[in-house]
């Protein structure tokens, strides 16, 4: 038999040829589990069957077949009684057989330390930290233009913004009160690209490590950011996660002040790398009064707590907490008064909450002298040529890689398509119309589940419940559509098989069911609800959910160890909170709050119906840009990372839930810019 | 009345918000725009559907109506609100059975004056998104009529009916009507769902599909529709410095995304349907009252207060932040901002003077 390799990325068979199966998944455990999971889920199919009499599938009598045809665009109205059919299984059952999965050439024991992986998933898979992502995201860095930073893409914003001169106040509290979770409303702000940024963003935290003041950091999570170029503070030290999770995390925080006797201002570790010949000389800015009387760097007695000296590149959320205790970030051979240091933005960016991400304030403050809002309307206008240029030409992978930057409102429904070589020929309407005919003919079980589950999500979403219809619409043709099957040959999946009744497990009379393999879960609708945004005719909507499906959102809901597939991105997620923000992990962990246990549902649907449509847009812009569902991973890790200082005041797993809960206000690009970039790692 | 008191209606605010006085003004407003600029100006009152007022134009309107055999023409009470009394009619049988009907109960209820209506035609072209029609709920701040001072909010929400649209069911009320009130007692009503989309989300739909620049010029005729509809009343309403009133403006879009003004009402409902909702109404009764400013916390001369813009200032009001590539057209953008994002609060923080005694902070 011969196997197409369809899968590209995968290097292609050496001889002698690899066995189907490998094109698959190469690993034989990954391909057991998978092939145990899907034995569960038919027989839960099955058991449900039985119980409720009804066959898998049965011709509808003539009537009826006319009923459905005349109603095919109303069928949101029909009321069918679906209380008895449950869903077949839901993200927190795929949970589970993911947090079993075991590799049994590794001994994997349970003790924990620090260089051991406290998450739930316990096999070991390549995956990137956040070097890997730079390298793999170039496009995403600080300095280069993003929609969705700035600009209200999808909104015109219109705000005669606040004249400028005073700081932007994030509107979250720098302090809460354990017990209450708060949601912090404000989001990062970060600008987009504009040339003038200078490229390193942390020059202002030189100063502050001056030979008089070693500084000591408190334990922490993310580190603070230190661009390629500037000295890197090397953390040769294992972490050791502090036993007092109370330890203030926020060094800008007005309630911590860091000559507080348990973190000791003085440290003889100071890396002797640390030289100034790194601050880049460009930084200068001669009409910089640099004696700066706000900025008293030569007083050692200086409480750090002081609004204005901005200390790191983080959000407001993100908790500003340095390196681990072991790394000073001193670098004493810096004389106070170089010149190069530009002090006064030290003084622009000081804002009245201490808790702001003061060097993002120095960016935002530089900008708004260049004009800020010019600087991205600027930007935003010439992605929009750009983006017609693009499109004008037909050119699929242009528009790819056009996509990781953001695609605008208008645009995005044809650069999609285009990006997806989805068409929409009379051949593609003729096959949707022969679906559209399978679907009125015949009845499947697996529709009930469709109609559940969209009632059950879509339908109570407050803005998904116009597009009931659609969802019908393409689900059921979905269903039907036997080119689906293609994708199992790079999809460890494997489609289920039904017998004719008395035939049991004789192959001349297995047929695949449902036609395309694919039996819905609860939740499925959610990767199509987003696209009706972007899709009037049921024909090209469909056409685009297919595809979306068979390149991406299969790799959800199956097992494998593909860099794409849903274990490796809760193993990238896991990774990246453990290393970026280990504190924060560890007292999740204690707490019985494991993140990915609250994560998990938002990445199954690659965060559909979690955040608001035009934010989710932005984000599978990214996906389809590069070509990898990993951007999920690295989000659902920045919105912990942005809430972490919350997080880190709740002690049980409702109350951690509750502060994730709404996820609706977020900025995506911000959020994951930052963390990727602003990171230190 | 003293100086300090302000009253939420003017005194004849029926003349734009009875449905029959509202089309007797707009005609009236026409005709003369016509007159005095011409056809083209007077086509830019072109948004309202051809009404009728009945019993008075009765032969007027039948007259159009035999002029376009096959219409569908929809009849309501001009005086009640709520979508009480309306139906929808194609043949002349039916309204001749309606006036039977409508005279044996008033002669039932022994009232004397025969309740009139309005026949309106029926756009029966709407635009639909996923086979539901909506309509538009706006909101509008009067705060004088000479010079004509009006806001417009920047939040409000489009209303989808339950059912999905078609005109083979034209005695199904609910299909039809948009009003909450109207659906709320559909039987499969769900409060909890609601039928409601922010206007914000309406825009970024209507962008995704059809592109920014249709749907910028789509929100800047319906600017228009507020501004003439009431240049249209101008001259009748009584101006009065101690009133105000907050309009609520029906708006349906047809599928050539052409805005027709449906009607407007003089006590826009404020009960909630959701939180969301909830909120919403919040923000604009705090913001109405921020602008009525009874507490003297404003100069007078903003041109934004939290999410109400200024919108006519005796002539249109324009944008501040005109950068440089506008600069060189000939028009300037409008200040109004519907359906944009209503960063409020930190608007209001900025402008608004501290109470007299409170501490600036």
């Amino acid at each position: 038999m011969c196997w197409p390799c369809v899968f590209l990325s995968r290097p292609p068979p050496g001889p002698p040829a690899a066995p189907p199966q490998h094109t698959k998944e190469p690993l034989q455990y990954m391909r057991n589990a998978q092939a145990s999971w899907e034995k569960r889920i038919l027989k839960s199919l099955n058991s449900m069957c039985t119980e409720l009499g009804v066959p898998l599938a049965r011709k509808r009598p003539l009537p009826e077949q006319r009923e459905l045809s005349n109603k095919w665009n109303e069928m949101g109205t029909d009321e069918p009684d679906l209380s008895k059919f449950r869903p077949v299984y839901a993200p927190k059952d795929f949970l589970e057989v993911l947090v079993s999965l075991r590799n049994p050439n590794l001994d994997c024991s349970e003790e924990v330390s620090s260089l051991s992986h406290w998450g739930l998933i316990k096999v070991p898979l390549h995956v990137g930290d956040i070097p890997q992502v730079r390298e793999a995201c170039p496009e995403l860095t600080l300095t280069s233009g993003q929609l969705g930073i700035d600009d209200h893409p999808h909104v015109p914003s219109g705000t005669p913004h606040v004249p400028s001169g005073t700081p932007h106040v994030p509107s979250g509290t720098p302090h809460v009160p354990s017990g209450t979770p708060h949601v912090p409303s404000d989001t990062p702000h970060v600008p987009s690209g504009t040339p003038q940024i200078p490229p390193t963003l942390t020059s202002p935290q030189v100063p502050l490590t001056s030979p008089q003041i070693p500084l000591r950091y408190p334990s922490g999570t993310p580190h603070p950011h230190v661009p390629s170029g500037t000295p890197h503070v090397p953390s040769d030290t294992p972490h050791v996660p502090s036993g007092t999770p109370q330890v203030p995390l926020a060094l800008t925080s007005p309630q911590v002040p860091l000559t507080s006797p348990q973190i000791p201002l003085t440290s003889p570790q100071v890396p002797p790398t640390l030289t100034s010949p790194q601050v880049p000389p460009t930084l200068t800015s001669p009409q910089v009064p640099l004696t700066c009387p706000q900025v008293p760097l030569t007083s050692p007695q200086i409480p750090l707590t002081s609004p204005q000296i901005p200390l790191t590149l983080t959000s407001p959320q993100i908790p500003l907490t340095l390196a681990s205790p072991q790394v000073p970030l001193t670098c004493p051979q810096i004389p106070l008064t170089s010149p190069q240091i530009p002090l006064s933005h030290f003084c622009i960016a000081h804002s009245k909450r201490a808790n702001m991400p003061s060097a993002l304030q120095i960016v935002t403050n530089r900008k708004k002298c260049f004009g800020r809002q010019a600087a991205s309307d600027l930007f935003e206008s010439e992605h929009v040529r750009l983006g017609r240029r693009v499109l004008g030409e037909q050119d699929s992978a242009a528009a790819q890689q056009y996509s990781r930057q953001g695609c605008p409102t208008g645009l995005r429904a044809p650069l999609w398509a285009l990006i997806l070589n989805s068409t929409n020929d009379p051949e593609d309407i003729m096959h949707y119309e022969q679906l559209k005919a399978g679907v009125i003919q015949h009845d499947l079980v697996v529709d009930n589940l469709i109609y559940k589950d969209v009632k059950l999500t879509a339908s109570n979403d407050d803005y998904y419940f116009v597009f009931e219809d659609f969802l019908y619409q393409v689900l059921l043709c979905f269903s039907r559509d036997t080119t689906v099957l293609e994708h199992f040959n790079y999809n460890s999946a494997t489609p289920p098989k039904s017998y004719i009744q008395g035939k049991a497990e004789q192959d001349e009379y297995a047929v695949i069911y449902p036609p395309n393999g694919v039996i819905p879960f609860h939740g499925f609708s959610m990767y199509v609800a987003p696209l009706c945004f972007l899709y009037n005719e049921p024909c090209r909507l469909y056409g685009v959910f297919r595809e979306m499906y068979v390149r991406y959102f299969f790799r959800l809901h199956s097992i494998s160890s593909h860099p794409s597939g849903i274990v490796s991105l809760c193993l990238q997620f896991e990774r990246l909170l453990q290393s970026h923000l280990p504190q924060l992990f560890y007292h999740l962990r204690e707490i019985g709050a494991q993140p990915l246990s609250i994560a998990f549902k938002w990445m199954v649907r690659a965060f559909s119906g979690y955040l608001s449509t035009d934010q989710l847009l932005l984000l599978w812009d990214r996906i389809l840009g590069y070509d990898s569902l990993e951007i999920v991973a690295v989000l659902a890790a920045a919105v912990f990372a942005f809430r972490a200082e919350n997080l880190m005041e709740v002690t049980s797993l409702a109350s951690a839930e509750a502060v994730l809960a709404d996820l609706s206000t977020l900025k995506v690009m911000p959020l994951i810019q930052i963390f990727v970039f602003a990171t230190m790692i | 009345m003293e100086e300090h008191v302000r009253i939420c209606h003017f005194r004849n605010h029926y003349e734009l918000t009875r449905k029959n006085l509202m089309v007797k003004n707009l005609k009236r407003y026409r005709k003369s725009l016509e007159r005095e600029s011409g056809r083209l100006e007077a086509a830019k009152c072109d948004f309202f559907p051809r009404t009728f007022e009945l019993p008075s134009e009765y032969h007027l309107f039948v007259e159009e109506f035999k002029r376009s055999p096959g219409s569908t023409w929809i009849m309501k009470p001009v005086a009640r609100s709520q979508g009480k009394g309306i139906f929808l009619f194609r043949k002349l049988k039916d309204i001749m059975d309606w006036k039977k009907d409508g005279t044996r109960s008033e002669e039932q209820r022994d009232e004397t004056q025969v309740e009139s209506y309005v026949a309106q035609r029926y756009i029966e072209n709407p635009y639909l998104i996923s086979g539901r029609k909506f309509d538009l709920r706006v909101y509008v701040l009067v705060t004088s009529y000479i010079p004509l001072k009006a806001w417009l909010y920047r939040d409000g929400f489009a209303r989808f009916s339950s059912t999905r649209f078609s005109l083979n069911s034209i005695d199904d009320h609910y299909v039809h009507l948009t009003n909450v009130a109207v659906q709320k007692t559909a039987p499969d009503y769900d409060p909890e769902k609601g039928c409601k989309w922010e206007i914000q989300k309406l825009r970024r739909y209507l962008t995704a599909k059809h592109g920014s620049d249709t749907i910028e010029s789509l929100f800047k005729e319906i600017d228009n529709i507020f501004v003439r509809s009431l240049q249209s009343v101008q001259k009748v309403i009584i101006n009065d410095k101690h009133c105000f009133e907050l309009y609520g403006y029906d708006i349906l879009l047809d599928q050539d995304l052409k805005p027709w003004l449906i009607e407007v009402n003089a006590s826009p409902s404020l009960t909630a349907s959701s939180q969301e909702d909830y909120e919403m109404k919040c923000r604009l009764l705090e913001d109405t009252l921020h602008i009525v400013d009874m507490e003297g916390r404003l100069t007078g001369r903003e041109k934004r207060v939290g999410g109400f813009d200024l919108m006519w200032n005796d002539g249109p009001v324009y944008r501040d932040d005109v950068n440089l590539e506008t600069l060189g057209l000939s028009c300037f953008p409008a200040n109004t901002h519907l359906g944009c994002v209503n960063d409020r609060e930190k608007q209001l923080r900025h402008i608004l003077k501290p109470f007299p005694g409170q501490k600036k902070t």
